[in-house]
């Protein structure tokens, strides 16, 4: 029976001083069936009785103490351990990312905008009536608009599919009294056949904005800072007049070019500027549809795009990728 | 509209303009500007309420206006001792109709080819030149705006020319040969016998000028502008007259054009011998006033512009400025009020230059609004998932609907669709959906998670429903392979843990769940959301039969949610302190038959439950050689709580005794043996 003392003394050094690799066979050595330790427990019955007890707890403790050095250097906790190899350049186990659809994601961003300035959102039917999409808008009976070419017709019925999301306006104004901050957005339809710029259906964003002592200067005050917001803070912006019958003076906003900053491109056909959205003081004569005071209010209306916001702002030259869902398409690529 | 600059400058000096600019600060933008020889052609946009700018000189007018250069008015023909025309007559029906109807007779006209100057006036406004009396009608048409028609005096029978609505039956042969039935929206220029043009729009087969003819009339007229609309329309013809017409005539109009035809066909044409014209009108139109307040012209533009700069604009529109008013001339019908000379003040005096405000009224804040709170939240949560969104057209055809849902009686059709595809208003975006799954999988995109947030319509006899929907489906495999897992195929279960992900999100508790009878899923696998009796939505297996019309392969699940109603049973989530008593936690592998429900269970086990909190989780489901056949095993937790004090085991144990008990007796289930 060899000391228990020195037994300790020459296993533990020998731990210390073992490399990983040496750590199974050691551990067999010691603690094996036919191990060190399990032989000086065996041998204990041959020990005096008198003696067995303290040698019996030696024997234990240092059969823990050379556990412990194993549980504390084992492959998994230790870290000495080099058994398993972590390599960082394995893809993580992530979740896949879907992905939001251009005309929302810039629909988001301009709604954003919007109600950060204040604006409320306001929805409205899609099959509107005449009175709606057209009369109270002030346009004319026989306007070009109300043609059967360019506006869809409810079958068996007088009402249509609004050309704009601008009856929202009336709808608004009808059930609330100035101040209003109210935008607009939602699907449109017009008979155009689908091709690179057209769609029979489309989404626009219609914003109105009435209060006393509105000018055309609000006007471009609000619709220069949400162009700088949504395209950029280079983004310059130019009114020029138009001609809307619910506006009265019309204006079409243009920004600066967002493809070559001005200088001109083909995108903008070397002007340096794009055409993004008309816009204008709300004619007087809408007010009297919804029985505001025409002489105390005043305000200003605009109308946009959202798909030409979309494509612009992502560069995507062709309606009809908006319309294909392809998931490909969809997820976006890296500029 | 084509501008000719050589054309243009014969009315104003125009060397040195940057015209392009200002036109388009004028609100009239160079569409296109071509190089014909020597001249450079602007073809500029033209907004409806400005027809008089579809004229040359409608345009010098404008650059005038902003730019204070001189105009040179074209010069016109003055009558001293022509001879009136006595035996013939003019009679109009209805001055509404036509406010003011002028000819004259030409007599002795050599009908030639046209000098080189007008040819190529004709020409660069697009035109072919003809002959010196056609290219001179056209000619006044580009300079003034007003369409003049030219005929053969000897078309005309009885003597006499009668402008009145056609009679229902009549018809016409055009001058391009096509027959024309009439009716009485329609207004025609008629003799004593038939119509021989219709009004605004084009002439009568007979009426071209030909070479030989000697004597004419030239007809000068103001048409109202909604009837050639609806002539135009409604006989398919689009001229440029009609479009001239169409969107405007005044009443001076009809006699400074006949007046500059006849100036300049006299100098081409000397010999050419004029008649007095006949000239039927309604009483002059009183003179356009409006009021000028200069207060509210700078309050609206929000610039400070002086008396001075506003009076001198107008008056460079030839308006007649007032102390408190302007007389407006009739070649500018579309100002009618106050606001509209607000217009003419900022565009003259430049959009640019007026200033940028950005202010926030008081009073004014925006309120949140719902449905797009919900819209945003559900789009936000399904593209975590890992779902991508759509934005699908919502229309579909027919045949599809037909196939899908047996007849097409309630749902909303368009009554003049583009084509038969898109000629109904889809009753869930899903439709258009699955289209989406077959195109992606084309383009061996097999793995899909696609939604949409769209509208749904429906037609209740009268009424048209238009409804809110989340429509989500999903095909292919779970996730895409990886070196960490091996995905399976998607289920059922998948698309009914993404409705209840979606209920989870809104907060709505207590969902039914029933048997489904929905057209767009196999019945036998797919179920019904209600909620308080109210049916929230649908999920399930897409049936074979449609996405084998779809041409799609691969199986596809899909969701129909009503977005409205998740609106209506959303609640605010609450809080509770959570119980600080200990849970009594038991696990029991229940064994039942195969067809028995879970649900069923569930019933029974909270039914049975008398302890003052249970929640039950199933963490297992288990069939094969462990089990009898035609059984299976279903693991569930029992975790139950006192909430206000603690649980003993043995009222647990007598809980679950009994539910055994009552699960045994209703569906025979007994507990698994270890």
């Amino acid at each position: 029976m060899r000391d228990l003392k020195e037994l300790r003394d020459e296993i533990l050094n020998a731990l210390q001083n073992a490399k990983p690799e040496e750590y199974e066979s050691l551990k067999i050595k010691y603690l094996g069936r036919k191990g060190v330790i399990t032989s000086v427990l065996r041998g204990l019955k041959d020990v005096p009785k008198e003696e067995r007890k303290s040698i019996g707890m030696e024997a234990n403790k240092l059969k823990k103490e050379i556990e412990d050095f194993f549980k504390l250097h084992s492959p998994e906790k230790g870290k000495t351990s080099s058994k398993k190899f972590t390599d960082y350049t394995l893809p993580g186990r992530k979740k896949n990312l879907g992905a939001f659809h251009p005309i929302n994601r810039a629909l988001d961003e301009i709604i954003d905008i919007f109600m950060r300035l204040g604006f409320s959102i306001e929805y409205g039917p899609e099959i509107e009536s005449d009175y709606y999409n057209f009369e109270a808008l002030n346009v004319p009976k026989h306007h070009p608009s109300r043609d059967m070419q360019d506006t869809f017709y409810i079958d068996g019925s007088d009402k249509l599919l609004r050309t704009h999301t601008s009856p929202v306006q009336i709808r608004t104004m009808e059930k609330s009294q100035p101040p209003i901050r109210m935008i607009a957005p939602g699907r449109c339809y017009r008979k155009d056949e689908i091709d690179p710029s057209h769609s029979p259906v489309f989404h626009q964003v219609e914003g109105l904005f009435v209060d006393r002592d509105v000018t055309f200067a609000d006007l471009k005050g609000i619709l220069s800072v949400f162009a700088r917001e949504f395209f950029g803070p280079e983004t310059k912006t130019r009114f020029t007049p138009s001609f809307f019958p619910f506006t009265e003076p019309s204006s079409e906003m243009y920004v600066s070019c967002v493809f070559c900053g001005g200088k001109g491109c083909n995108v903008c056909q070397h002007t340096g500027w794009l055409e993004v959205l008309g816009c204008g003081l709300v004619n007087p004569k809408v007010f009297e549809y919804v029985g505001y005071d025409r002489d105390k209010y005043n305000g200003f209306a605009f109308g946009l795009g959202v798909e030409r916001f979309a494509m612009l702002k992502y560069g995507i030259d062709d309606m009809r990728l908006l319309f294909e869902n392809n998931t490909e398409f969809l997820k976006g690529v890296i500029k | 509209m084509r501008v000719s600059l050589e054309w243009l400058s014969e009315y104003i000096n125009i060397e040195g303009l940057d015209l392009p600019s200002l036109l388009e600060e004028c609100g009239f933008p160079v569409e296109e500007t071509i190089k014909q020889g020597n001249d450079t052609i602007l073809d500029i946009e033209v907004t409806a309420n400005r027809p008089d700018m579809l004229s040359m000189i409608g345009v010098a007018k404008e650059i005038r206006a902003k730019t204070g250069l001189e105009l040179q008015l074209p010069a016109t023909y003055v009558f001293s001792d022509e001879r009136s025309w006595d035996d013939f007559t003019v009679e109009v029906e209805n001055y509404d109709d036509t406010p003011r109807y002028m000819v004259c007779r030409l007599d002795n006209v050599d009908v030639k080819e046209s000098p080189a100057w007008l040819k190529n006036r004709i020409k660069s406004y697009g035109l072919n030149p003809k002959n010196i009396l056609v290219d001179l009608t056209n000619y006044i048409a580009v300079e003034l705006g007003q369409p003049l028609h030219a005929f053969s005096e000897s078309l005309v029978q009885g003597k006499m020319i009668k402008v009145r609505r056609a009679v229902s039956g009549e018809k016409i042969v055009t001058l391009l040969g096509e027959e024309k039935q009439l009716d009485d929206s329609i207004l025609v220029i008629a003799d004593t016998n038939k119509p021989i043009a219709i009004a605004g729009i084009i002439g009568g087969e007979e009426s071209g000028v030909k070479e030989n003819t000697e004597s004419f009339i030239i007809e000068s007229a103001y048409f109202n502008p909604v009837l050639v609309r609806i002539g135009s329309k409604k006989l398919n013809i689009k001229t440029d007259a009609s479009y001239r017409f169409e969107r405007g005539g005044y009443f001076s109009s009809p006699e400074f054009a006949l007046k500059r035809f006849l100036y300049l066909l006299k100098k081409e044409l000397p010999e050419v011998k004029i008649s007095l014209p006949i000239d039927v009108h309604d009483n002059e139109p009183s003179e356009v006033e409006i009021e000028l307040n200069r207060d509210f012209i700078r309050e609206r533009l929000g610039y400070d512009i002086s008396d001075e700069r506003i009076n001198e604009i107008l008056k460079r529109f030839d308006f007649v400025v007032k102390e408190r008013s302007v007389v407006i001339p009739d070649f500018r019908r579309d100002l009618k009020e106050p606001i509209d000379l607000v217009e003419e003040i900022g565009r003259i005096y430049g959009y640019s230059n007026i200033p940028n405000r950005v202010r926030i009224p008081e009073g004014v804040y925006a309120s949140n609004n719902k449905m797009y709170i919900l819209n945003k939240k559900i789009r936000s949560a399904l593209v975590d998932l890992g779902y991508y969104e759509n934005v699908t057209l919502g229309l579909v055809s027919g045949d599809e609907l037909k196939r899908i849902y047996g007849d097409v009686a309630n749902f909303v059709r368009i009554a003049n669709p583009i084509n038969k595809n898109i000629e109904y208003m889809s009753p869930t975006p899903s439709i258009n959906l699955l289209k989406v799954v077959k195109n992606n999988i084309l383009k061996s995109n097999r793995n899909l998670k696609i939604f949409e947030v769209g509208k749904g319509f429906i037609k209740t006899g009268a009424e048209f429903g238009e409804r809110n929907m989340l429509s989500a489906q999903i095909s292919g495999m779970v996730e895409e392979k990886e070196w960490y897992n091996s995905p399976r195929n998607v289920d059922f279960y998948d698309i009914k843990g993404l409705a209840g992900y979606i209920f989870d999100l809104f907060n709505i508790e207590s969902i039914e769940e029933t048997e489904a009878d929905h057209p767009l899923f196999e019945k036998e696998n797919s179920i019904a959301f209600k909620k308080d009796g109210v049916e929230i939505g649908y999920c399930g297996k897409i049936k074979r039969e449609i996405i084998s019309f779809y041409d799609i392969e691969n199986d596809v699940y899909g969701l129909d949610i009503d977005a409205d109603k998740l609106l209506d049973y959303t609640k605010e989530r609450g809080y509770e302190r959570p119980s600080v008593y200990p849970s009594i936690y038991r696990d029991l592998a229940l064994v039942i038959d195969m067809n028995l429900r879970y649900g069923d269970l569930l019933n029974v086990i909270y039914k049975v439950n008398s302890l003052p909190s249970l929640k039950v989780r199933l963490f297992d489901l288990y069939t094969g050689k462990q089990v009898p056949q035609g059984k299976k095993s279903l693991a569930v937790n029992l975790e139950f709580n006192g909430v206000t004090r603690t649980l003993k085991d043995d009222e647990v144990e007598a809980v679950v005794s009994s539910m055994l008990e009552e699960l045994n007796k209703k569906f025979g289930a007994y507990l698994r043996e270890k």
